[in-house]
């Protein structure tokens, strides 16, 4: 790695996403900058909305950087550089399956244990049963579901963006957005009953 | 290959081909003709709305029942079915290419339907007020053979003098009576009794176009019980300018 590259990581944290979109159109060294900051996420991600191996996602997630690059021009100032590249990371996992022609279903493996307590909070999961039982319910639950209802409770709740970056992310109006978490908690909830009995 | 190392290879990916950003040119010109094909939709959508308004207005609702017996057929023989189709039509297509724009997504399908219904409507009648309706849909009727006897079968159907129904251009106007040249180019005579019932306000000029309900007496000659204008509104600024035809 060049010299250069080093010199710039530290300096780099001190810039927000958009600066670095700037500093990357003038200077692509900047961009490893931004990837750093979301690879770690996005992959998470990608494994949150797909079932995709780890290896799949990584190939797939070293596509959608080499697709953020080359559209960078695209980006648009009015939305959060996250919700931009959240934006192009969907999309990409959504066109792979239609490739496949397969249904994405989610793949929810391990959280820390304030995001699986907050999820279980949030939807209402019994607070009787284990955490163990807690976070076995949940993926559960969330593979079964739709997935139109999967990806914005993945999003909200897990993800934790709001309602103007769902919004933003999976581009659909924000009232759309809110009536579909809104039927999702109540999906998740009817599945979360079925499923805590079948435990 | 763990993914710390994925902005790694990304990044010598990128190097290794000579990968750079597309120009912003590019966007900007996808971006624009979206628009541009959307507001265009629009465009046509509210020419359909003009011809539309144009013929609704003179689908002779006041004589439909020498026309025809019930009011359900004369509306299934007379509506003008294409262009309202052609007008939902273009509705539909702006509504799809304006959710395509950069931040269409942020507005529900029935916003969107309501702005290009009424952005399509406002300019519709504005184009119907300056004539715009009336002009294309005579010089579609002039121009193709189809849309005359099918589309706009108007004419066809105001030709009929044995079923009592004639219509055409005033050629000259005297006590009681006036010469009537059809739109097939035939001279009648026609004469105006005591009964004749005459639109309100319109007084009978040279160069009018009329219709004429009443009775055919012999080969030139109809006896006219009610006489109407052609088109409820004179040719207006746009179509006198454009379309009208030079005198023979």
């Amino acid at each position: 790695m060049p010299l250069f590259y080093s010199s710039l990581k530290e300096s780099d944290k001190n810039f927000t996403d958009e600066e670095l979109v700037k500093k990357t159109l003038e200077n692509q060294e900047f961009f490893v900058s931004l990837m750093k900051r979301y690879e770690q996420k996005l992959f998470h991600y990608i494994l949150k909305i797909s079932s995709f191996s780890k290896e799949e996602a990584e190939d797939l997630l070293q596509e959608i950087f080499l697709k953020v690059y080359q559209n960078l021009n695209d980006f648009d100032v009015s939305l959060k550089f996250s919700s931009w590249i959240y934006r192009i990371t969907h999309n990409e996992v959504i066109s792979q399956y239609r490739k496949r022609k397969r249904r994405p279903e989610g793949n929810i493996k391990e959280l820390e244990d304030f995001v699986w307590d907050n999820l279980a909070s949030s939807l209402d999961i019994s607070k009787e049963i284990s955490r163990q039982e807690q976070q076995k319910t949940i993926r559960r639950v969330l593979r079964r579901m739709d997935k139109k209802y999967r990806e914005v409770l993945v999003l909200k709740f897990l993800e934790e963006k709001d309602y103007k970056e769902i919004s933003d992310i999976l581009q659909k109006p924000l009232g759309t957005v809110a009536t579909l978490l809104n039927r999702a908690k109540k999906e998740f909830k009817k599945l979360s009953q079925q499923a805590f009995f079948e435990l | 290959m763990t993914h710390q190392n994925i902005s790694e290879r990304v990044f010598n990916t990128i190097k290794e081909r000579g990968i750079t950003p597309k120009p912003k040119w590019q966007f900007l010109l996808k971006n624009s003709l979206l628009w541009v094909v959307a507001i265009g939709t629009i465009f046509l959508g509210a020419i359909s709305f003009a011809i539309l308004v144009f013929l609704f207005q003179n689908n002779d609702w006041d004589f439909y029942q020498y026309i025809h017996q019930h009011l359900i057929s004369f509306l299934v023989f007379s509506l003008p079915f294409l262009w309202m189709g052609l007008f939902l039509m273009f509705i539909f297509l702006a509504q799809y290419q304006m959710k395509r724009t950069k931040h269409g997504y942020r507005y529900s399908l029935k916003y969107l339907f309501g702005i290009v219904l009424f952005f399509t409507m406002f300019l519709g009648i504005i184009f119907y007020q300056i004539g715009f309706g009336q002009a294309i849909d005579e010089k579609l009727a002039s121009s193709f053979t189809l849309y005359k006897e099918i589309l706009s079968n108007r004419e066809m159907r105001w030709s009929q003098p044995l079923e009592g129904l004639l219509s055409g251009t005033v050629l000259s106007v005297q006590t009681n009576r006036f010469e009537l040249k059809d739109f097939q180019g035939k001279t009648w005579t026609i004469t105006i009794t005591p009964q004749t019932h005459i639109f309100p306000f319109f007084h009978i000029e040279t160069t009018d176009r009329l219709r004429l309900i009443g009775k055919q007496i012999n080969v030139n000659t109809f006896e006219a019980q009610r006489i109407g204008p052609w088109i409820l509104r004179k040719p207006q600024l746009f179509k006198k300018f454009l379309f009208e035809k030079k005198s023979e």
